[in-house]
């Protein structure tokens, strides 16, 4: 056993690179929603204050998950689940909204969940082991999760939240014990049911592939996708500038939610843009090597997740406003506009920050995989532990 | 990096021993390389959007989000040769309210009525009909604007235009023309033929348009001033053209006419100085009024001249020397005869009659026999000359060249039938030119309206000579036939225009009319002219009084001499008590041009500066919302108790990015300093005060109109 490092420092990189984005966001949110905020509000500040808000709690939220025990994550984690299914099922099936509203208290619920899909699933997939490579033993209970959680979130009329959800926890089980067989066979039978759900639904498909083409219905469906590109395409090299942004005079719907990359395209032109595929490139990176670092398969796995978190948010959200996914409604992490999933997403990066600086305090000693062996082992630490203090 | 379930992990390799924490790297890693390559397709895709299709993108974008308003010229003023305004362009507002911010449809309509005078339910409808936005009213003047907005709280929508406004009404309407209500586009008249000096060009003021159609000055473009229309300085003389016009219609009325034309030219030169039809209408409101109206029958109407053209026969008569007009001698066979087959009449019947006596008379026989000796070929070419069968070339849209048979084409009888003024069409204005040839001994004159064309600041843009296209005869001819002329006033067909003192020399005419419907001269529809020209020893005045299809007679002696002889009295009555014609006259009806208590001058589009100082000499309190150095918009803020504008909101806008070179102000006063930096729009921060010691920016450096410069000064 090692000692732990003295002032054990989270990783600076990664550090900016959120501050960055968060900043970035604050920034881009007033100067999208100027025009939309003066007009609807009367007020060219109002998303600017009530993302700032947010942005105080993540502050907190920050500084609460930064510090925190990951032994008392994992402790809180299945009633923390539990909670997610009754809140889950409620607001899907007898709110059927996404929001959230309880007297001055109210929130995006999907936030939340990922929130917890992304704590549970690394306690699942430790307590299992070994069982993952069973499906019917191992791996079912935890798809049945992901899918009723993910369920529940498209009956609350948000399908793409929901396929978000979806894509999350298949990636943190990607990264288990499971086998791809299986999680291949699940996936592809998964999107089987979606397509036949949404045909069944009576949903018309045409209007989803529209975005293929989005001149022939131009003032309908291919409406956003034609001034998403427009206002990408206007910023050019270096962009028209700081708030002046034509497109967000009410053409670009969203702009400064989930078309805000867009609005970054058109005033920062594509210095702007690879500025945040960077940013969210960087967390990449340094997200892989915290990762490799951590020794405690639960610390890995939500490192993991919560990589999948960022990446799976961002990547999707850049590649609808691209014109490369169909436009569905999907915020880009630090930057959109919404309370909810700001103070996640600040919760998340506390988070990692939080495994950063763990991954550099447990420099080697792996944890043995399996059974009797493992048992040991955490005993033994433990034991350590008490005794250090 | 396989695991294999058997080993232990003390028994391997440190590198491999990562592994046994159960984590699977090679899925991470195949995880990993997914989200790369999507950042690279993503990164792939924003360098064709944002770099390879820009161009595309800026070109498509602009075709929506851009608006450019016309920011609409003053079209020329048409003024009368004493400077009297016959046409001008009056500052005016087109109002209307967007249905989704009206708050009170029935007080609104209340405030509309009681200012604009229609019923409540006129504007409650407007309003009810309109789908998003309803136009209430279309031409408000700035007073009724200012009074309507001190009434009503609502966002209505003012946009300014000019609308034409015509003081004399009615009075040389058809010459005069007209614009449409919207848009100035000229319908006729002058407004028409001089289009293109009139109008100006519009100016530019460029609007990012969102995609709800609420339009933004755009600061990226240059506001381009408008370039006000060139005005006209006309010939006609409103005195005149009044006298002319009451005259006329006295006429017109009194004998029952279908409609009259009279025209009064200066024989000399060819200036038309009045120009009157009758009925005519009013171009400020000129759709209450039939389309024949609008007709300017003296250079439009083809009718047959009759005894008027009896000119050229005697014309013929003297410049060839036929005949002496007081020995030859005709015999007018007691008022019918027929001639190669034709039957000849006269009004009453004749004995034998010398030349003179013929015209003076007006014996249709006497011209036929006289024409026996007239050569086709010269009588046609005397014809050309006087101008008959082509335009005059009048400065009006719409004159008719007349019907001139070809030489080739004429009958046994067409010189005979033309020598009394048949077989042949002409306008009125054709007759007068004949007739102003003889009065200045001779020369036929090309008749004009436009003797000016100026802009707004009075220089003169294109100026019009009088031309003389050619000489007919030599003066002494001339004169002769100026005296056959009198003889008809003082002794033939012409003493009813007979006055006092006053020697006029003239022809009357009255002619059939052929009628196109039943292919004959039927009776009953007459032609009643008279033409001439006073004073006949010296003429000033040549003037020709054409009355169609009277019913209460129809001589021209009886119907048209008179109402020449009331002109020219009036006229020449007015010359007698104003020798001074030139002198100023008050304008008769400019007074009722829209203005009201007290008016804010209209600013938009001036030099933020110009605008400020301008409004506060007029003493309004003046707050400037915005930055720049143009003003776009302008709004009355606050009221006084008696209901005036007493504090106006200018709206500034950058015009362009327009860079000065920062002037050298060392050594300068302070106030020397302070004009130098006047015209630049720059705040100037004053430091001290006495001689300019330091200056910031630098002089030469580049600086933007609207920045900050300090100057710093010590005394002495």
């Amino acid at each position: 056993m090692k000692q732990k490092k003295t002032a054990s420092q989270p990783d600076n990189v990664l550090l900016i690179a959120f501050v960055l984005l968060v900043f970035i966001g604050l920034v881009m949110v007033y100067s999208a929603s100027v025009f939309y905020a003066e007009n609807a509000r009367n007020d060219q500040f109002y998303y600017f204050k009530r993302q700032f808000v947010a942005f105080v709690l993540g502050l907190v939220a920050v500084m609460v998950f930064s510090s925190i025990r990951l032994t008392a994550l994992k402790k809180i984690a299945p009633v923390a689940l539990i909670a997610a299914l009754v809140l889950a099922a409620y607001q899907g099936v007898v709110v059927r909204s996404r929001w959230f509203v309880l007297g001055p208290v109210h929130f995006q619920t999907v936030d939340v969940i990922r929130f917890v899909l992304t704590i549970y699933l690394p306690y699942y997939i430790v307590r299992a082991q070994e069982d993952l490579k069973s499906f019917s033993e191992g791996l079912l209970p935890a798809l049945i999760i992901i899918a009723s959680l993910a369920g529940l979130t498209v009956l609350q009329k948000d399908f793409s939240s929901g396929m978000a959800l979806f894509l999350l926890g298949m990636t943190i089980l990607a990264v288990s014990p499971a086998r791809f067989s299986h999680l291949l066979g699940f996936g592809v039978s998964s999107l089987v049911v979606a397509l036949g759900g949404i045909a069944i639904s009576g949903y018309n498909m045409s209007r989803i592939l529209v975005f293929l083409n989005p001149h022939e219905k131009p003032l309908e469906e291919g409406w956003q996708v034609i001034h998403s590109l427009t206002s990408l395409g206007r910023g050019g090299i270096t962009g028209v500038g700081f708030a002046q942004s034509r497109e967000k005079m009410f053409y670009l719907p969203e702009a400064h939610t989930d078309f805000i990359f867009s609005i970054i395209g058109e005033e920062w032109g594509i210095v702007g843009t690879l500025l945040i595929v960077t940013l969210f490139f960087t967390i990449l990176v340094r997200g892989v090597r915290i990762a490799r670092r951590q020794r405690d398969p639960y610390s890995y796995y939500l490192t993991v997740g919560i990589l999948a978190n960022f990446m799976w948010y961002s990547i999707m959200n850049m590649m609808i406003a691209l014109k490369l996914l169909p436009p569905t409604g999907l915020p880009l992490p630090f930057i959109s506009y919404g309370g909810t999933a700001l103070l996640i997403n600040m919760a998340l990066a506390g988070l990692l920050l939080n495994l950063s600086r763990d991954a550099e305090v447990l420099e080697t000693d792996p944890v043995p995989v399996t059974g009797k062996e493992q048992r040991v082992f955490y005993y033994t630490r433990k034991k350590q532990w008490r005794k250090n203090r | 990096m396989q695991r294999k379930k058997t080993k232990r992990y003390y028994s391997q390799q440190p590198e491999e021993r990562r592994t046994q924490s159960g984590v699977r790297y090679g899925r991470l890693w195949l995880v990993v390389t997914g989200w790369v390559f999507l950042f690279l397709l993503i990164a792939a895709r924003l360098v064709q959007v944002q770099i390879l299709q820009h161009r595309y993108y800026v070109e498509a974008s602009r075709k929506y989000q851009e608006d450019v308003k016309e920011v609409p010229a003053r079209r020329g003023s048409i003024l009368d040769r004493n400077g009297q305004i016959m046409a001008q362009d009056v500052l005016q507002y087109e109002v209307g309210i967007s249905k989704s911010v009206i708050q009170n449809p029935q007080k609104l309509a209340r405030v509309f009525s009681k200012h604009l005078g229609r019923p409540v339910k006129y504007y409650l409808d407007r309003i009810r009909r309109a789908k998003t936005f309803a136009v209430l009213e279309r031409r408000v003047s700035p007073a009724t604007k200012a009074l309507i907005e001190s009434e009503t709280n609502e966002k209505l929508t003012w946009t300014r235009n000019f609308s034409r406004y015509y003081p004399f009404k009615t009075l040389a309407s058809q010459v005069v023309g007209f614009c449409d209500y919207s848009g100035n586009q000229a319908r006729a008249g002058l407004e028409l033929r001089y289009e293109e000096y009139l109008k100006g060009i519009p100016g530019k003021m460029y609007f990012l348009r969102d995609a709800r159609h609420h339009l933004v000055p755009a600061m990226e473009y240059p506001f381009i001033e408008p370039r006000n229309g060139y005005s006209l300085e006309t010939t006609l003389d409103m005195t005149y053209q009044q006298i002319v016009e009451d005259e006329l219609a006295r006429g017109v009325q009194k004998h029952k006419a279908e409609f009259g034309t009279a025209i009064l030219m200066n024989p000399h030169t060819g200036e038309i100085l009045a120009m009157a039809n009758y009925p005519g209408f009013d171009p400020n409101d000129y759709s209450r009024y039939s389309l024949n109206n609008y007709r300017n029958t003296a250079i439009s109407y083809l009718y047959d001249p009759g005894s008027t053209f009896k000119l050229v026969p005697l014309t013929y008569i003297l410049t060839h020397g036929l005949y002496n007009l007081d020995q030859k001698r005709v015999d007018c066979e007691k008022g019918r005869f027929r001639f190669r087959g034709v039957v000849f009449r006269d009004h009453e019947p004749f004995g034998t009659l010398t030349v003179r006596e013929v015209f003076e008379h007006s014996s249709n026989i006497g011209v036929a026999k006289l024409s026996r000796r007239f050569n086709k070929k010269d009588f046609y070419a005397l014809v050309r000359n006087y101008g008959l069968g082509m335009p005059t070339g009048i400065d009006l849209p719409g004159e008719e060249r007349g019907i001139l048979r070809k030489p080739r084409n004429f009958s046994r009888v067409t010189i005979p039938f033309m020598s009394i003024g048949y077989s042949i069409s002409v306008t009125p204005l054709q007759i007068l030119n004949m007739y102003a040839a003889v009065a200045n001994g001779g020369k036929l004159m090309q008749p004009f309206v436009v003797r000016r064309v100026v802009d707004e600041t009075g220089v003169v843009i294109e100026e019009y000579q009088p031309s003389e296209i050619r000489q007919l005869y030599t003066p002494e001819v001339a004169t002769q036939i100026a005296q056959v002329l009198r003889g008809v006033v003082s002794r033939g067909t012409g003493m009813k225009a007979r006055i006092d003192g006053l020697p006029i020399a003239g022809k009357t005419g009255t002619a059939q009319q052929f009628d196109p419907r039943t292919r004959s001269y039927h009776t009953g529809r007459y032609v009643a002219s008279f033409v001439g020209f006073f004073p006949a020893d010296q003429p000033e005045f040549a003037m020709i009084v054409v009355l169609f299809y009277p019913k209460k007679g129809y001589y021209g002696g009886q119907v048209a001499a008179p109402i020449f002889r009331n002109i020219a009295l009036s006229i020449y009555s007015l010359r007698e008590a104003y020798p001074q014609r030139h002198a100023a006259r008050e304008t008769p009806e400019a007074a009722d041009a829209p203005d009201g208590p007290l008016v804010v001058p209209d600013v938009q589009g001036m030099n933020g500066q110009l605008a400020i100082n301008l409004l506060e000499e007029n003493g309004f309190a003046v707050k400037c919302i915005g930055n720049g150095n143009r003003v776009w918009r302008q709004e009355v803020l606050e009221y006084d108790h008696a209901g005036n504008p007493r504090k106006v909101a200018l709206y500034l806008a950058q015009e362009s990015p327009v860079t000065y070179k920062m002037p050298d102000l060392l050594g300068l006063t302070m106030q020397e300093a302070l004009l130098q930096l006047e015209g630049l729009g720059v705040q100037t921060i004053i430091k001290g005060h006495g001689i300019v010691k330091r200056q910031f920016p630098l002089p030469g450096k580049e600086i933007a109109a609207n920045k900050r410069v300090t100057i710093y000064c010590e005394p002495g």
